[in-house]
């Protein structure tokens, strides 16, 4: 067929084909080696200032963070240094605080031993006070006991001689026994130093008051009941009656 | 016998009839009469009572050596406990430590012989009549229940003293005595030693 057109000769074998298309495809080749290295140029250039503008930007913060810290390393160290002056001061004070505590201590033994000597001479203080305390109590309640006595011993004398003035017999010798006796009663009562036979002998008196009444009321109403005055002899048996 | 002398007898026996037939006093009793069915009020009872025959029994009692008698309602008080004095029954036992029981009072009936000539009813045959007379309360202010009463032959006893507890002059005497020695005042001090 080409032989037909009368132009050129068409390969007909590989290789001819391939001695054909070889300068094509190197043109090609070349072309697209020049346009991928054109492209990569460029890309790399790029990627290139990128990179150098992000590592700029990195190292002046980085520049900057150094500066703060050595600033602060600086500032630290200086605060190092204070504290370290500071702890030799309170070295120094901490030695001086042991020896004054050791004093103190040495102070306070002392103390301790005074303070002992102290209680153990207040503890026989307490003793000999106590046993003082305790004798003057007995005494006061002795007293107390001994004025409350008398107290309770006028109370029923004074009730009994009110039976006496009700008595229509001869009631005079009871009448002045009971004034002497209770002025007896009224002196020792006010005494400072009462004594036990103070107290028996106006007991006994007092007992003995007691039974006179006691026979002469008795006897006043039996009288009474003997000639039947039974007004009186009721009068009597109130007498009894008005102390149950 | 004449004439005379029949007819005097004759009104002798209607006098001594007559008199029979009314009411007259007790020998030896005092003012007082048992009355008998039929029989005419005489002018001298006009206003006297007529009670049950019924007197107070007389109660000795041994271990406390004491002889009283309770009183009931309308018992007449025979001459014999004349001036005898009653209780009140609580006091009584307070003084001599013996109870006495009580007894309901019993239906105070009594017949007032009111008119002169009046019959006396059949169920009064038996009664006592006497002239009214009642004991005479005696109080003390000092204390509830001390109560006494002097009793009088013939006196009847009211209502308020039933129960009461009557004792003759000696034994009351005997026993205010032993009561004055309790009470106020009897609690003697021991002798020395007290205050100790």
């Amino acid at each position: 067929m080409a032989d037909s057109n009368g132009g050129a000769k068409v390969p007909q074998t590989f290789g001819e084909k391939l001695s054909f298309s070889l300068p094509v495809i190197l043109v090609t080749l070349v072309l697209a080696v020049g346009i991928a290295f054109a492209i990569v140029t460029i890309m790399d250039g790029k990627t290139r200032q990128a990179l150098t503008d992000q590592i700029d930007e990195e190292k002046s913060l980085r520049t900057k963070e150094v500066g703060e810290l050595k600033k602060t390393n600086a500032d630290l160290q200086t605060e190092v240094t204070k504290v370290s002056k500071s702890n030799d001061d309170l070295g120094k004070a901490n030695g001086k605080l042991k020896d004054e505590l050791g004093k103190v201590g040495e102070s306070l033994s002392k103390v301790a031993n005074e303070n002992q000597k102290y209680v153990e001479s207040q503890v026989q203080v307490d003793k000999v006070q106590n046993q003082d305390i305790s004798s003057n109590k007995d005494d006061i309640n002795k007293v107390d006991r001994r004025v409350t006595y008398i107290e309770e011993k006028i109370k029923k004398i004074d009730e009994i001689a009110k039976d006496v003035e009700g008595l229509k017999g001869d009631t005079a010798t009871l009448k002045q026994e009971y004034t002497v006796l209770r002025g007896d009663l009224d002196t020792t009562k006010k005494k400072a130093d009462i004594t036990d036979k103070d107290l028996t002998d106006l007991s006994e008196r007092a007992r003995m008051f007691q039974m006179r009444v006691l026979a002469a009321r008795a006897r006043e109403a039996a009288d009474a009941a003997r000639s039947t005055d039974l007004k009186n002899l009721l009068d009597r048996l109130g007498d009894v009656e008005g102390g149950k | 016998m004449n004439l005379k002398n029949l007819y005097s007898v004759a009104m002798l026996a209607v006098l001594v009839a007559l008199a029979g037939c009314n009411t007259e006093r007790e020998e030896g009793q005092g003012e007082r009469a048992v009355l008998k069915a039929g029989q005419q009020v005489s002018a001298a009872m006009v206003g006297w009572v007529a009670v049950p025959n019924t007197q107070p029994s007389l109660i000795a009692d041994k271990d406390k050596a004491v002889s009283y008698a309770v009183v009931r309602t309308n018992n007449v008080i025979p001459s014999s406990m004349s001036s005898w004095v009653a209780i009140n029954p609580t006091l009584f036992s307070k003084m001599s430590d013996i109870k006495v029981e009580t007894q309901d009072s019993p239906d105070a009936e009594r017949w007032v012989l009111k008119s002169e000539g009046k019959s006396v009813p059949k169920d009064k045959h038996g009664w006592v009549a006497v002239p009214f007379t009642q004991p005479q309360i005696e109080s003390s202010g000092k204390a509830k229940g001390l109560e006494m009463a002097t009793l009088y032959a013939n006196n009847v006893v009211p209502k308020e003293m039933n129960g009461w507890v009557a004792v003759d002059r000696d034994t009351l005497a005997k026993l205010s005595e032993k009561y004055m020695m309790t009470g106020k005042g009897a609690d003697l001090p021991k002798a020395r030693a007290e205050n100790k």
